[in-house]
């Protein structure tokens, strides 16, 4: 009787591994992938140090300026949020004639992370970090960058260790419900929100229906007031705009092009807002 | 093939292209190590050696890079680099015989090659795994013919980047114990490997 070889019987077990359902597969790969990057990480993370000190992302600063700048970004985006929050409160007060006092999402706590590894997915990235679960990292969390931009959400099955970010540009993401602000207002106390839908487009950009006779214009600032994410997403940047053109299929309508805020290739470290509870 | 010093470049490769190769990144298009070492163990070792040096390395890529598609995300899904980048092998192990194994150009061109194909089973087996209704393809509404483009724009990248890699690589051959030379004995007789 012939022999079959050894590489033959190797190729068809992979085979038969490629076609089985992913609910077979997943949660012994992710194993399989994070005990395979125990040893790998600290290289990886040191390629990564080297790829950002040689190809920094744009706009790049000097040190000192790039904290203050990340500093005042970060408050912008707190007050961003407070705004949301002061308009809620307002909409109450009008309602039930009563002043409520709502607290803030006190449970949520932020989890330093570096990025490990970067790939290309559904038109955007994917960017594994060296935090999971024992840090309290959990599906759906948002991951910031450079103080209140949304770089993503933590994906589903993440690991003790390690976690996988999900861009907001990958089409994984589905649509957002964002509001936009004109660059010209982005500090005024009353400023005008538009509220649009945002969509990945695939290709590293987000795309929004809007009004043609609307202020929207290139460079103003996306920022999330969605329901389904967590509220320490909301009044935080998604992006910018970068054009605004009239819809080809309906003349009438028109589209802004968004440019995600967080650039995947220059992100070495982000925080992870992690709130109890949180859900994808 | 002596498997210590190739397992240890194939790690570095993995590696590196994870998370240093965007240095080289142009339009979105990365050149990939990974297919470059593969490409040379498949040119210059023992083809056995070689179609399994080529199916770990894909499976090395399978797990490090998942599909960020579908409800299961992220998915390591276990096949489409391990079949492509040994697909790719085979393709290699075809054409080296009509190349000059010690030029790096050589090396390029086979780098470019395996890329090709790796990336073609990859666009395959992913188009078959999006029947099924929780493995979306990588791709999502885009479709698949666009995703192989991209595909030959990084295997164009990966054979300019092989021929700098190759000549160390090439320079590096003895440490990897190919066989180098087939030798007769004068006498006639039957051919024999003679190592360097």
């Amino acid at each position: 009787m012939r022999r079959i070889p050894p590489i033959v019987i190797a190729v068809a077990f992979v085979m038969l591994l490629g076609v089985m359902p992913a609910r077979w597969v997943a949660p012994w790969s992710s194993d399989l992938s994070a005990v395979l990057w125990v040893p790998l990480s600290p290289l990886a993370h040191a390629g990564t140090s080297v790829r950002l000190w040689l190809r920094p992302g744009n706009g790049a600063s000097r040190e000192a300026d790039a904290s203050v700048v990340e500093e005042r970004d970060r408050f912008r985006g707190l007050w961003h949020a407070e705004q949301i929050k002061v308009q809620e409160l307002e909409k109450r007060l009008r309602a039930y004639e009563v002043a409520a006092k709502t607290s803030r999402d006190g449970n949520a706590r932020f989890a330093a992370a570096s990025v490990l590894t970067r790939s290309a997915s559904g038109g955007g990235f994917a960017l594994k970090l060296n935090c999971g679960s024992r840090f309290g990292v959990a599906a759906g969390d948002v991951v910031l960058f450079g103080g209140d931009a949304i770089a993503g959400r933590i994906a589903p099955e993440v690991g003790v260790v390690t976690s996988t970010v999900v861009s907001v540009a990958d089409r994984a993401s589905g649509r957002v419900d964002a509001y936009i602000t004109p660059a010209a207002q982005e500090g005024a106390k009353r400023a005008e929100s538009i509220s649009v839908q945002v969509v990945p487009d695939g290709r590293g950009q987000l795309r929004a229906d809007i009004d043609l006779g609307s202020a929207v214009a290139p460079g103003d600032m996306v920022r999330v007031r969605d329901a389904a994410w967590p509220q320490g997403a909301q009044g935080m940047r998604i992006g910018v705009v970068r054009e605004v053109r009239r819809k080809d299929a309906q003349p009438l309508r028109g589209e802004a092009i968004i440019d995600p805020a967080v650039d995947g290739a220059s992100v070495g470290e982000v925080v992870v807002r992690v709130s109890n509870g949180g859900t994808p | 093939m002596r498997w210590a010093p190739a397992l240890g470049v194939l790690l570095v490769a993995l590696v590196l292209d994870v998370s240093f190769m965007g240095v080289l990144e142009l339009g979105g298009v990365t050149p990939r190590l990974v297919c470059v070492v593969v490409a040379f163990a498949s040119m210059q070792a023992e083809p056995g050696a070689a179609r399994w040096y080529a199916l770990l390395a894909g499976l090395l890529v399978d797990v490090s890079e998942p599909s960020m598609a579908g409800p299961r995300a992220p998915l390591y899904l276990i096949a489409p680099w391990t079949l492509g980048v040994f697909f790719g092998s085979e393709a290699v192990l075809s054409f080296r015989g009509v190349v000059v194994r010690k030029n790096p150009l050589s090396l390029g061109v086979l780098a470019c090659v395996l890329a090709l194909s790796a990336g073609l089973l990859w666009t395959a087996w992913w188009a078959l795994r999006s029947w099924y209704p929780d493995s979306p393809a990588p791709w999502g509404s885009g479709s698949a013919l666009g995703e192989f483009g991209t595909h030959m724009l990084m295997a164009m990248s990966t054979g300019v980047c092989a021929v700098p890699v190759g000549w160390l690589l090439l320079r590096s051959s003895a440490l990897w114990g190919f066989p180098s030379v087939i030798g007769r004995q004068r006498g006639g007789g039957q051919a024999r490997i003679i190592r360097e």
